[in-house]
This record gives structure tokens, C-alpha cells and sequence, in this order.
């Protein structure tokens, strides 16, 4: 369904985030994309969805096809016209206003109240906590709440194609899992999902497929079975050695923890 | 007691006319971050239009009013289309001084119709028309301001919080790449916000026209007032420009009225300096104004 070729995305004209990306999401299923920071991970997410002119990131090569029709040049708007629905990492709630506005915020592109209207039973049904919070201010939310509420803005545009950004970011384990059961259910109602994560262990037992980037290129891409028993993946992305030797830690590329400027 | 509640009375009407300019600066900056220095010019060419197509078109006041406000908003559309859209993600110093040149532009622009000397302001009552109650003489005009102005609040208060496009600014305002990413379209809702901000101020031109009797092509130096009424009410809060507008009107007026008591002290004229020396002591007590957004950092 959504199939990149070759792409190469650069900032400012100088930096080069994505270097020959090709990578393909199937019409049913999750695939993975895993990477440490600054592997490329959000850029892809960023030119599928037309957002790199907002961070001065242009495509300089490759091609993005979704259902066989060119989307490289086309705006934010169209993309999500046509079905391509992204939940931005961090969440990215619109904190002032109420749960029910940011539910009907996400369905801004769609056009038929019918449509807006079922899309919106359909994420009250799956995520019940916000119903009870309709009026309720979304910044107010717990982080668990506030992801399902990210996830069900996302699918208020009723998309064929949804891609997560590190949903499980900042979240306690346990809300992980809960994410993790919505996911499974999104991808069985029909929806596919492009799951990028660094979170390997989650994003590898709900995928059928995943890629691994690195430093804006593919490292490796394989069946999600075969990557949970790949030894480098094992080593690096899920911190499962077995042998005495100790895993050579500087071949991992350094993961600077996040700087927080803001409450 | 008859006195004060004149003064009163006209400061409220006066507070009204920076409200509305102020509204214009709030929106405009809300949505896209940019202060805008031609405000006042886009009143005074509201102001201008309706009085040209009232004494040399001859039409109809609202026909007048209409054409006036369809112009400004257009101005104000294109410049966003044809000027600012270009400079986005560029310093926000140069994007004002991009609106300041919108400002000599316009304002030139009136004067060099050879229209713009005494010009008599459009109006559907006469000037010196009113009730009087109790001593005190309420002016139509007054009257009229204070009643649009709560019907132009009471409407952008029903499209922010109703309408799919006003949401869809709100949206923009709190976060442009989620709002982006729903596939909200930012330069239309930038658009709606010039179109609005030019409204208004034509809107507030036409009075503040009405209130000076004659104008010429100082009138938009108003904008200069209604400044302080922002920055009071906290720049990016729509309800506080309001309130803003109102207080420096209030305050002003009533010193204007109550000067000549304290003139051995103070000197003449003291009430232009007021609405600033408001917006410093604001300012000392309270950063953000009063109503205004308070930025929370952890360094």
C-alpha cells in the first residue's frame, strides 16, 4: 500500500537524515521501524506525511507511492484526504482544549459529518477513559490517556495507513501493554500501521515485518521473527546477550537522554 | 456623579475602539506569531474607503461600510499571501518590519489619493445625536460602538468555539506541526486571521472616525494606544485585548476629565502618556499581563 523508493531527505540542504530508504507497509499488518535517535526514523514519518517544509527538510531523491499514486510533492492536507494519518512523537496534544475538540480537530480534513460521527464512536469504543473526559481539558489527561487520546485523534481522519511515533514513549509498563492491545486491535480492524519504536520488544512482538535504520540508511530488514532472534538486534536494540564476551557497547551509537526545556 | 459617569460613559466608548484594534493584533498574533505594525493603517483605510464611497460615491452608509471592510480584508489576505507567506520560518524581527512597511505603504497609499485632508467620516446618524439622561448626554455614537463592539466579540466568540475553522485556529495557535499533521490547512488559517483583523479594524475605524468628526491620515496612529491595551491584557489573550482596550480607555478618559485638578502637579496632556505608564506598572507587577500566556522554563 505505501511503498518508499530509494528516498533521501535533507535538512537545510546540507544535512542528510535519510540516505536511500526503501521500505514497503503492506494493506493489513504492523510493520516496525526501529533505530536509535537520529536514525531517520521521524524524517521518514515526516516526508510520507508532507511535514518536512515546516523543519526545512526536502526530499532530494526517491519516490513515496501510496495505493500506486505519487505523494512525494503533495501537501499535509491531501495526504491525509487520502488516507494517511500520523500521530506525532511526543504526543503533541493541543493541551488547552478539551478531549472532545482535539477529537474533532483530528477529523478536520474529513468532510462528511456522517463519517466524523462514526469515527468518533468508534474511538470512544475503544478507548472508554475518554469518554468519561469529553469536557475535560486534554493537558489534564495522564500520559496513558493522553497517548490514547494522541491515537484516537489520529484515527478521527478514519486513515487506511496510521503511523505511530513512539507511542510508548515516557509511559509506565503497564500502559505500554494496554497500547500495545489497541495497536493489535487498530491492525485488526483493518487499519495498517507503521510502527516506529525504540522500544524493539513492543514493536517487534505486535509487527509481522520490521526494518532497522541507522544513521538514515536500512541496516536490516526482515520478518519480525527472524529480527527477534537476529544476534545484532538481540544485542543492541533488546539488551539480550547471551556468551561471556561483553557486547562491544561502542559499535552502539551514543543515546543521549532527552533534554526537558519545558514542564 | 453626573460628570464621572460621562466621562465614564465615553471612556468605555473609547476603550471599545482600542478594544477592537487590539482584538486585530491578538488574532493575527495568536495564530502566526507576528506583530503586526500596519493595524492602524488598516483602520484608517477602512476608515478612508467608507468615507470616499459615502461623500464622493454616494452610497449608502452600510454600502459604504461593506466596500470598506471587503477592502481591508482583502489588503489584509493578499499581503499575507504575497508578503508573509514568504518569510516564514525567517526571523520574526524581519517579519515586522515587513508590517511596517505595510504601514508606509497604506498610509502613503491614502494620502496620495488627495483624498485624505479633512475628510468628513462616514455616518448613518449625526454626530452630535444622543440621548440625554439624568445630566448625562449619551452619544449614538458611543452608543453604537459599545453595542458593536459586544456583537464582534460575541461572534468570534461563537466561530472560535463552534466552528470547524475557528478549532481549527485554536489548534494552530497551541501547536502547528500537530495541527499540520490533521491535515488543518495553516495558510488558510492564517488567512481567516488577517481577514478578521482587517474587519475589525475597519470596523473600529469607522467609528473612531464618527468620534473625531474629521480625520486625515493620522487616524491609524491609534494603533500606538491600543498597544499598551495588549500588551495589558497579555499579548496572545483574546479576552484580555478586550479588557486591555477597555481599561486604557477608561483610564484615559477619565484623567483627560480630571487633569485640570491636578495640572500644578502633573502638567497638561497627561492623559496620552497614561495608557503606557499603565502598561509599565503592569508589566513591573505582572510579565505576561494580565491575562497572558506564562511561559513555565526549567533551565
Amino acid at each position: 500500500m505505501l511503498r518508499l523508493q530509494h528516498l533521501a531527505v535533507m535538512y537545510h540542504g546540507t544535512i542528510a537524515a535519510v540516505q536511500g530508504v526503501s521500505l514497503e507497509v503492506p494493506e493489513r499488518g504492523v510493520v516496525a521501524l526501529l533505530g536509535a535517535n537520529g536514525a531517520g526514523k521521524s524524517t521518514i514519518l515526516r516526508a510520507i506525511t508532507g511535514l518536512l517544509p515546516l523543519h526545512g527538510g526536502r526530499i532530494v531523491q526517491g519516490s513515496i507511492t501510496f495505493e500506486d499514486q505519487h505523494i512525494e510533492n503533495r501537501d499535509a492536507t491531501q495526504i491525509v484526504r487520502l488516507g494517511i494519518a500520523q500521530v506525532l512523537e511526543g504526543r503533541r496534544l493541543f493541551a488547552e482544549l478539551t478531549v472532545d475538540e482535539n477529537l474533532r480537530a483530528g477529523a478536520f480534513a474529513v468532510r462528511d459529518a456522517a463519517a466524523i460521527r462514526r469515527s468518533y464512536d468508534r474511538v470512544l469504543d475503544l478507548f472508554p477513559v475518554l469518554r468519561e473526559r469529553r469536557q475535560s481539558a486534554a493537558g489534564y489527561l495522564s500520559g496513558g490517556e493522553q497517548q490514547m487520546l494522541a491515537i484516537g485523534r489520529g484515527l478521527m481522519a478514519n486513515p487506511k495507513l496510521l503511523l505511530l511515533d513512539e507511542p510508548s514513549l515516557g509511559l509506565a509498563p503497564i500502559m505500554i501493554q494496554q497500547i500495545s492491545a489497541i495497536i493489535a486491535e487498530i491492525s485488526a480492524s483493518g487499519t495498517a500501521v507503521l510502527l516506529v519504536e525504540q522500544n524493539a520488544q513492543m514493536a517487534l512482538s505486535l509487527a509481522s515485518y520490521g526494518y532497522v535504520l541507522e544513521t538514515g540508511k536500512v541496516a536490516l530488514a526482515k520478518p519480525a521473527a527472524e529480527l527477534l532472534r537476529d544476534e545484532t538486534v538481540r544485542t543492541f536494540y533488546l539488551g539480550l546477550h547471551e556468551g561471556t564476551d561483553r557486547a562491544n557497547y561502542g559499535m552502539l551509537r551514543e543515546r543521549r537522554p532527552e533534554r526537558t526545556w519545558s514542564l | 456623579m453626573a460628570y464621572f459617569i460621562q466621562l465614564a460613559f465615553a471612556g468605555l466608548a473609547q476603550g471599545c475602539i482600542y478594544a477592537l484594534v487590539a482584538l486585530g493584533f491578538t488574532i493575527i498574533y495568536k495564530s502566526s506569531g507576528v506583530i503586526n505594525f500596519a493595524q492602524g493603517e488598516l483602520l484608517l483605510v477602512g476608515a478612508f474607503i467608507a468615507s470616499v464611497a459615502a461623500f464622493e460615491w454616494h452610497l449608502n452608509f452600510f454600502l459604504a461600510v461593506l466596500i470598506a471592510i471587503l477592502v481591508t480584508v482583502l489588503i489584509g489576505v493578499l499581503f499575507e499571501r504575497l508578503a508573509l507567506r514568504r518569510m516564514i520560518g525567517r526571523p520574526v524581527f524581519a517579519v515586522i518590519m515587513i508590517t511596517i512597511g505595510l504601514d508606509i505603504l497604506l498610509r502613503t497609499g491614502v494620502v496620495a489619493t488627495g483624498l485624505s485632508n479633512e475628510r468628513p467620516p462616514a455616518t448613518p446618524y449625526s454626530i452630535a445625536s444622543g440621548i440625554n439622561f439624568g445630566g448625562v448626554h449619551f452619544g449614538a455614537n458611543e452608543i453604537w460602538t459599545i453595542i458593536v463592539t459586544l456583537l464582534c466579540c460575541a461572534a468570534l466568540y461563537v466561530f472560535f468555539r463552534y466552528t470547524r475553522y475557528g478549532l481549527a485556529m485554536r489548534a494552530t495557535a497551541l501547536d502547528q506541526e500537530a495541527a499540520l499533521a490533521m491535515g488543518i490547512n495553516i495558510r488558510t488559517t492564517y488567512a481567516l486571521a488577517w481577514g478578521i483583523a482587517a474587519a475589525v479594524a475597519t470596523i473600529a475605524g469607522v467609528f473612531l472616525a464618527i468620534n473625531v468628526t474629521t480625520f486625515d491620515s493620522t487616524l491609524g496612529g491609534i494603533a500606538l494606544v491600543a498597544f499598551p491595551a495588549i500588551i495589558l491584557g497579555g499579548l496572545d489573550s483574546i479576552p484580555g485585548a478586550v479588557v486591555g482596550g477597555i481599561i486604557i480607555g477608561l483610564v484615559q478618559l477619565l484623567t483627560q476629565g480630571y487633569e485640570s485638578h491636578i495640572t500644578n502637579i502633573v502638567g497638561t496632556g497627561f492623559d496620552t502618556i497614561t495608557p503606557y505608564l499603565l502598561m509599565i506598572l503592569l508589566l513591573l507587577v505582572r510579565p505576561y499581563g494580565l491575562f497572558g500566556t506564562r511561559k513555565v522554563e526549567r533551565v
